[in-house]
């Protein structure tokens, strides 16, 4: 688990080093709708695999309590 | 002599950067006054032709979401000025001017909305940000810019151009960018 | 739901991208001024069926995002579907995850009804957010705070996101279970970064941890321990971790793709790994389909056995909840979207509307297998 962590760091470090700037006016490709992630929809799906999966995450924020079975 | 030295070195600096300055902000008045601009039923025109005029010249684009906010807003300004002596012109940087139209219309926009693509005076003006506004001065120079559509910088604007058109001056506002371009 | 967040107004920066990088809240989460409604119903072979409603408001006062989320679950746990005084019958009851009662008969249908609402306030980036959930044997609460910020030209978008949650928990009452009433505390926290790679890439990687204390089983549930039936018992602690990353590709032909894969971890010795792919593509100008695949795979807690042979289980742990073994699960879907442009101007709404219709199987190697549908609309004004 360490080791996977530094790999996500290191890599993390790489894209942003490479990365290209995009300026604000290039950017009607990444605002089309298809390119969004609905954080509602998929804190709504966490909520049921929670119910069905020993784990959790990836949603980008925790999901109140219930009873949820 | 060592001190005057240094003195006459920072004045020279100061009065390159201050030409390039002047420099700079004539090639964006002679770029913005003669470039050509396509209104959505086709023709051209550039904003010359409303040289005399208080200009506020707005970017946006129909993926935008607060362009889609301020859009309505900056149509009653124009209602509001139409006459006056100031105007607001819509520049789209859609790829698809199809795009720019339909949200025109859907909007029932009564402004003058120009397409002019993201590669034409937004890649010129390498404009920071969309939307992107900038206050032009009855000769065509920037005294303005709002960054975003922050509504307490829009307000200001509009108090400046209302100021301008009252007073026929260029009073300094807080609130908002000004001449730096 | 298309969530936007956008700083001092600008949509330069991670417009579609900042969505994924919401800190804690925001799950009732539209910026611009909208309404939502949202219909799911999940059912699965196990006989439980949950519909599920949600309705979302969301406005702007001056530069604050202001949103409101109505949450409501219809679960419903079957009969247990046994002869009266039959082993299968007794079995069922002893692991049943319901409570069984004079009120809550064996031979029909439980139905509990679970209400939540949330609420989050957005200015120029920081969001504070609070949740409440009540249902007949379960009070939850949650408080979150969130910000987020955009650096390198835009470029990259920083969040940081937390949340405490306190609940209540007053088992009803059950033949073969003593409990009395409990609590659990969560603390979350997540750290999650989006870079726009190219003018139509973007990758987003975050890690996220949450602290889980006080009751962690299930309150109406026994185990067969040793030929012994016992109450179930996990450990009252757990520290869970999970790292995520997904790329997002526009494609020229109106296309995206986006993979997600996500590793989890806790200190109970679950681990997992959960991969996912979505296609989304334009069939006309306002018509949308996506298709998704998620592969999920799971090794068991250390206290998980399909049979406890010792007394006292796994260090005194035993549980019935196959959720915390070895397993792995497949997920297939495909969902629709319908912006309907100036259609709904006929019925006198002048707004942008859209329409959304999903159907999702889902199946585990525990011969486990569910169908969720979903529906909904949403009205941006």
């Amino acid at each position: 688990m360490k080791k996977l962590r530094w790999l996500w760091v290191l890599g993390m470090a790489q894209v942003l080093m490479g990365c290209a700037t995009v300026k604000p006016y290039e950017k009607e490709n990444l605002a089309d709708p298809i390119m969004s992630i609905s954080s509602a929809e998929a804190l709504r799906e966490l909520k049921w695999l929670e119910a069905r999966e020993g784990s959790t995450g990836g949603a980008g924020g925790a999901g109140g309590g219930c009873a949820c079975k | 002599m060592k001190k005057s030295i240094v003195k006459r070195s920072i004045v020279a600096a100061i009065s390159v950067m201050a030409a390039t300055g002047i420099a700079r902000a004539d090639s964006i008045r002679d770029t913005l006054s003669t470039h050509k601009l396509a209104a959505l039923d086709g023709t051209t025109s550039s904003l010359n032709t409303y040289r005399g005029e208080v200009i506020v010249l707005n970017f946006w684009a129909s993926w935008c979401a607060p362009c889609r906010r301020e859009l309505p807003l900056l149509d009653q300004w124009n209602s509001a000025w139409t006459g006056r002596g100031a105007r607001v012109i819509a520049i789209s940087i859609d790829t698809d001017a199809k795009k720019a139209k339909r949200f025109a219309e859907e909007m029932k926009l009564t402004l003058p909305v120009m397409h002019d693509g993201p590669q034409g005076l937004a890649r010129t003006l390498d404009i920071p940000s969309v939307p992107y506004t900038l206050l032009l001065d009855r000769d065509g120079n920037v005294i303005g810019e709002v960054k975003g559509s922050e509504e307490s910088q829009l307000a200001a604007l509009e108090r400046k151009v209302e100021s301008m058109l009252a007073t026929r001056g260029v009073p300094q506002e807080a609130g908002m960018s000004g001449g730096s371009r | 739901m298309r969530l936007q967040v956008t700083h001092k107004g600008l949509c330069a920066g991670m417009v579609a991208a900042s969505v994924a990088a919401l800190p804690a809240v925001g799950h009732a989460g539209l910026s611009d001024p909208a309404v939502s409604y949202t219909f799911s119903h999940y059912a699965d072979v196990h006989g439980v069926a949950v519909r599920g409603q949600y309705v979302t408001a969301s406005a702007r006062l001056k530069d604050i995002g202001l949103s409101l989320q109505w949450v409501n679950d219809h679960v419903v746990f079957p009969a247990i579907d046994a002869p009266p005084g039959s082993q299968e019958a007794v079995d069922a009851i002893t692991t049943a995850s319901r409570p069984i009662s004079a009120n809550a008969n064996p031979y029909e249908d439980y139905v509990k009804t679970r209400n939540s609402i949330e609420t989050s306030a957005n200015y120029h980036g920081y969001t504070l957010g609070y949740y409440v959930s009540v249902e007949s044997d379960y009070f939850a609460q949650m408080v979150s705070f969130g910000y987020n910020h955009d650096v390198l030209g835009d470029n990259l978008n920083l969040s940081f996101g937390g949340s405490y949650s306190w609940d209540h928990i007053e088992p009803l009452a059950d033949n073969d279970t003593q409990n009395a009433p409990d609590y659990r505390r969560t603390v979350h926290g997540n750290v999650i970064a989006t870079q726009v790679l190219t003018r139509s890439t973007t990758l987003r990687v975050g890690t996220e941890f949450n602290k889980v204390e006080g009751l962690q089983h299930d309150p109406y549930r026994n185990v067969y321990v040793a030929g012994t039936n016992v109450p179930e018992n996990h450990p009252t602690e757990r520290l869970r971790h999970d790292v995520f990353a997904d790329v997002n590709q526009y494609i020229n032909n109106r296309s995206s793709l986006n993979i997600d894969y996500r590793y989890y971890g806790d200190d109970w010795g679950v681990s997992s790994h959960a991969a996912g792919i979505k296609l989304n593509q334009y069939v006309t100008e306002r018509l949308v389909f996506r298709y998704r695949y998620r592969y999920y795979t799971q090794a068991g807690a250390t206290f998980y056995r399909d049979d406890y042979t010792a007394p006292g289980g796994v260090h005194g742990y035993m549980t019935g909840d196959y959720r915390l073994g070895d397993f792995g699960a497949h997920l297939f879907g495909g969902r629709v979207s319908w912006n309907t442009g100036q259609w709904l101007r006929r019925i006198g709404v002048a707004a942008p509307a859209q329409l959304m219709f999903s159907y999702e199987r889902y199946f585990n190697s525990n011969n486990f297998s569910a169908t969720i549908v979903e529906t909904g609309l949403s009205i941006a004004f």
